[in-house]
């Protein structure tokens, strides 16, 4: 009798470790370090409502290939954001502008790093670090200077440059496919599928999908073994600041905070007081919402006077989280970025939420 | 021939009473004009070839010269041969761009400084910028501009109209509008078009905000040939209207008064100025954003070096604004790796050193100020 | 016909009247002269006169046409006026100024060209013809803007006519002299010359009919001896002054 249960425990053990090591394969796949991470989660898990202090998220590793032998084929066509249908004849030179990285990501996942020929000032990738920076100037790209890097494709959704260097592209005989920027889980997929068309590789989008898919799962599973000590879901909010001069905002489903926020276990604020855009973060708002944890971009954070001026806006000390310090930060492009790393990026979160580790 | 008697002065014209100070010495008029026109006509020339050859996609002269063969006198199209894309749908339009905004800048501020009978005048006193600016500002905000690329253009534009007229039809008292009352009114204006701007911008989104300060600080860089044709159009238009006014425009330095009793309609030159300045600056902002300082500083100048006749005063303010803008329009697109800086910071340093050296050597010439 | 006349001018400002009930008549081949107190409406008057102030009651005729009815180009080939204030806002040359004389008459000639330096010559600008105005002393100002004139009267003929404020203000006793000597000489060649002056001897002394006003009245107007009559000057000037003849010359001395 007790060998059977022996047996059986012994089996489920087994099989609870096999599982937790599948895990630790997949969603290693598109990362590059090596740390087991499911046996050092759950151990560490505390009540998020009782941590305080601030903590930041560690910087999740760079993108990595995830398809290898990709066959592209050309003309390539895909519908970009306006419905247009657009034909790429070649893509040798490629730019993917992209404000969080995303589609740079999804390119590396795809394999096809080799082919980009510049860099957004917030491309961190090693494997980029000899490409030029192409948005030194800020909010206006030279157009010009782009062109000197002869790209053949450029890759965009909008949020870095504008409408019009685009169309001065096109009018230069440079094929621009632009996507939607849309911050939600569902997009993730979506992106990888339009720039794997775009390139002619349909196939290979499948591969990096469903990678990206299992590395999501077992993230969910490990932030459910992470949220185990926490009774109920902490209402969060995440605020976007920029220097102490009057940008400060609560940001809603359409800037990309409910999805991050529910799938980490908290409850957003912003979305049950029916905040769907932004609202200006003043003091009675604040107030209002008292979240108990803020999550906010860590450049931010710095530019507003560190975590001591940020505590400092009106309203900030009158909520739990003002009280208790408990700000979260992150890098710019891992907060809300909806991208191939979003998963690493949510552990990462996930860790600096539920855990002591500081 | 005149009836006018020859009796009455026998005696030589006495000398005046008092010590006048040295008036602008050497030169005659007409060679310093010569000499004024030749120098701007160099200097246009000159920007042009430098700045064709200038921009961060390398060319060498000789690609420059292949591309307007190909394109102009071999019909090519340029999106055949990547240089001349470049080249021509690019780097072109905007230099042809940057000299016809300059040059209408320049001759709306002629214009005005002439209409104001003040040295001080400029466009944005009857609310053309800030007109313009709630125009763009409410497109971009309204997260419109994307639908095409003539809304934003459209939209100053008409602002700019719209806050002139509005300007003008609140300082018309008893069928006349007095320059202190246009001014005062435009002042009046002037607020109320930049607090409704200030509005837009609280209401719109980071992204509009960003583009607005930009649009505001003025750039060439959205110069397509259509936007030439336009401002071309209009800058042909303007300048002719200007042209044909230049003497009734020098009789308004006598004042008002003195200019009715010469038999000028007071009231619908300042109005027909008012308009043309308004066009001129209208469609160079439309295109490039607010671009301050080129319309009071380029008259300015032209007239410290020639005089204040406008027959001459308006054709060499034009060559004088197509080289300023056009100048410092190299400076934005060439000066930083990768960036495309605001042009209203050029037109100042530029323009505003070169004011400085130019108003201290008149001054010394003369022994002190006026 | 020529001339212009004033006819019951009435001219209000918030219920005050500036003017009230004022005719006077600027005839062709005639200096008048209008003098009188500070704030009598000298200046006002001749507003009107040169079409710059609209009355609220009366008729102003220029050449027997009513002004209102005359289109400003037309007015400005008869009717040519030099203000009391000749500042110039640009550097002009005193040539420039004195050509934008000829600005009703459309084309600019040569014959505009030789009437333009006949007006310096006269005026004794010639010799500063390319200075700038704005380095000129007031004297030489207002002889500018008396070229101006002129330059804008010509042809001077009996149509003509020639308003001028306070035309000798900032001059010396010379050229103040010259200035109305020549005035003289444009009426003899049939011009009508109207002239606002606070001096009353010189007013004695060059016009032909005088114009004496008190509070937007006109008090008296006739003939220099008519008009200067120390009874009649002490009164409205309101301070005793003394009216003497010597060698045929009327002469106005403020008892000391």
């Amino acid at each position: 009798m007790r060998n059977r249960y022996g047996l059986a425990a012994g089996i489920t053990a087994l099989l609870i470790v096999v599982a937790g090591c599948a895990g630790v394969a997949d969603s290693s796949a598109g990362r590059d370090d090596s740390t087991p991470q499911t046996s050092a989660a759950a151990p560490d898990a505390e009540n998020a409502l009782e941590l305080t202090g601030p903590t930041e998220a560690e910087t999740i590793p760079d993108m990595a290939p995830v398809v290898s032998g990709i066959t592209t084929k050309f003309p390539a066509t895909v519908t970009d954001a306006t419905g247009k249908k657009i034909t790429i004849e070649s893509a040798d030179r490629v730019l993917a502008l992209d404000l969080y990285g995303s589609l740079t990501d999804t390119v590396i996942g795809l394999g096809l790093a080799d082919r980009l020929v510049g860099r957004a000032n917030s491309d961190l990738n090693h494997l980029m670090a000899d490409l030029p920076v192409i948005t030194a100037g800020g909010h206006d790209l030279n157009t010009e200077a782009i062109l000197s890097l002869r790209p053949d494709l450029v890759l965009t959704n909008t949020t870095i440059g504008t409408d019009n260097n685009y169309r001065q592209l096109e009018s230069a005989g440079v094929t621009v496919v632009r996507f939607e920027h849309v911050p939600s889980f569902e997009s993730i997929d979506t992106t990888i599928d339009l720039v794997a068309q775009a390139f002619g590789a349909q196939k290979s989008a499948a591969e990096l999908s469903e990678a990206v898919d299992a590395e999501m799962t077992a993230a969910k599973a490990e932030i459910e073994a992470m949220r185990a000590m926490t009774p109920r879901a902490p209402r969060a909010a995440v605020l976007y600041v920029r220097g102490t001069a009057g940008i400060f905002f609560i940001l809603g489903r359409d800037y990309g905070a409910t999805d991050v926020l529910e799938s980490l276990g908290l409850a957003d604020v912003a979305a049950t007081n029916g905040i769907t855009d932004l609202k200006p973060a003043n003091a009675e708002a604040l107030v209002s919402l008292n979240p108990e944890i803020v999550l906010a971009m860590s450049h931010g954070i710095e530019s507003a006077g560190g975590v001591d001026g940020f505590l400092k806006r009106p309203g900030m000390s009158a909520t739990t989280a003002g009280q208790n310090r408990r700000i979260i930060s992150a890098a710019d492009n891992q907060l809300l970025a909806y991208g191939p790393r979003t998963p690493a990026g949510l552990l990462a979160l996930a860790r600096a939420i539920y855990t002591d580790n500081k | 021939m005149s009836s006018i008697s020859r009796t009455t002065t026998a005696k030589p014209p006495p000398r005046s009473g008092r010590i006048s100070e040295a008036g602008r010495p050497g030169a005659p008029k007409r060679v310093r004009v010569a000499v004024v026109t030749t120098g701007l006509v160099v200097a246009v020339i000159g920007v042009v070839l430098l700045s064709t050859g200038l921009g961060q996609f390398a060319t060498t002269p000789g690609q420059v010269i292949g591309t307007i063969n190909r394109v102009v006198f071999q019909g090519a199209d340029p999106l055949g041969n990547q240089v001349d894309a470049v080249l021509w749908n690019i780097r072109f339009p905007r230099i042809a761009l940057g000299l016809l905004a300059g040059a209408a800048l320049a001759v709306a501020g002629t214009v005005m400084q002439g209409v104001f009978a003040n040295p001080l005048a400029e466009p944005s006193i009857i609310g053309v910028n800030a007109g313009a600016s709630v125009g763009a500002t409410l497109v971009l905000v309204l997260g419109v501009a994307v639908t095409s690329p003539w809304l934003l253009p459209a939209a100053a534009f008409l602002g700019a109209i719209v806050v002139t007229v509005v300007v003008w039809a609140f300082a018309r008292t008893g069928g006349k509008a007095a320059v202190l009352t246009l001014v005062l009114t435009g002042i009046a204006i002037n607020a109320i078009a930049s607090a409704g701007t200030s509005f837009l911008i609280f209401l719109g989104d980071t992204t509009a905000r960003e583009q607005v300060i930009f649009w505001q600080l003025g750039t060439l860089s959205n110069a397509t040939w259509d936007a030439v044709g336009v401002t071309l159009i209009v800058f042909v238009a303007g300048f002719i209207g200007c042209m044909a006014i230049r003497r009734p425009l020098d009789v308004l330095a006598l004042g008002d008064a003195s200019a009715a009793a010469s038999g000028v309609s007071v009231e619908r030159l300042r109005l027909l100025a008012i308009l043309l300045a308004c066009l001129l600056t209208g469609v160079a902002v439309a295109f490039g954003g607010i671009i301050a300082f080129v319309g009071l500083i380029v008259p300015h100048t032209i007239r410290l070096m020639v005089g204040p006749s406008h027959r001459y005063l308006v054709p060499l303010s034009a060559l004088g604004g197509a080289v300023l803008l056009a100048a410092a329009d190299i400076a934005t697109r060439n000066l930083i790796a990768f960036s495309d800086l605001p042009i209203g910071i050029f037109t100042a340093i530029v323009g505003g050193p070169l004011f400085l050296v130019l108003l201290r050597r008149t001054l010394r010439g003369q022994g002190g100020m006026r | 016909m020529g001339g212009l006349s004033l006819q019951n001018i009435d001219v209000r400002v918030s219920h005050r009247k500036i003017l009230d009930d004022v005719s006077v008549n600027f005839a062709a081949g005639r200096v008048t002269v209008v003098i009188g107190p500070n704030g009598a409406g000298k200046s006002t008057l001749l507003g009107v006169a040169s079409g710059s102030i609209k009355p609220h009651a009366g008729v102003a005729r220029l050449g027997g046409e009513d002004l209102r009815k005359l289109p400003t180009k037309q007015a400005a080939r008869r009717r040519a006026v030099m203000p009391q204030d000749s500042h110039v806002a640009f550097p002009f040359t005193v040539r420039e100024v004195v050509e934008m004389g000829r600005t009703p008459w459309s084309g600019s000639g040569p014959a505009d060209h030789d009437i333009v330096e006949e007006a310096l010559g006269l005026t004794g600008m010639t010799d500063m013809a390319d200075r700038e105005i704005t380095t000129l002393s007031g004297g030489e100002r207002q002889r500018t803007a008396f070229a101006r004139v002129i330059t804008q009267a010509a042809p001077v003929t009996g149509e003509s006519v020639m308003l001028l404020d306070e035309p000798t203000s900032a001059m010396d006793i010379a050229h103040a002299e010259t200035t109305l000597s020549l005035a003289r000489t444009l009426a003899d060649r049939g011009a009508a010359i109207g002239i606002v002056l606070h001096d009353i001897n010189a007013a004695a002394a060059f016009a032909d009919h005088m114009v004496l006003m008190q509070h937007g009245k006109v008090r008296v107007a006739g003939s220099v001896g008519e008009v200067c009559m120390a009874e009649t000057l002490s009164a409205v000037y309101e301070t005793p002054i003394d009216v003497f003849e010597r060698q045929g010359r009327v002469h106005v001395i403020p008892q000391r």
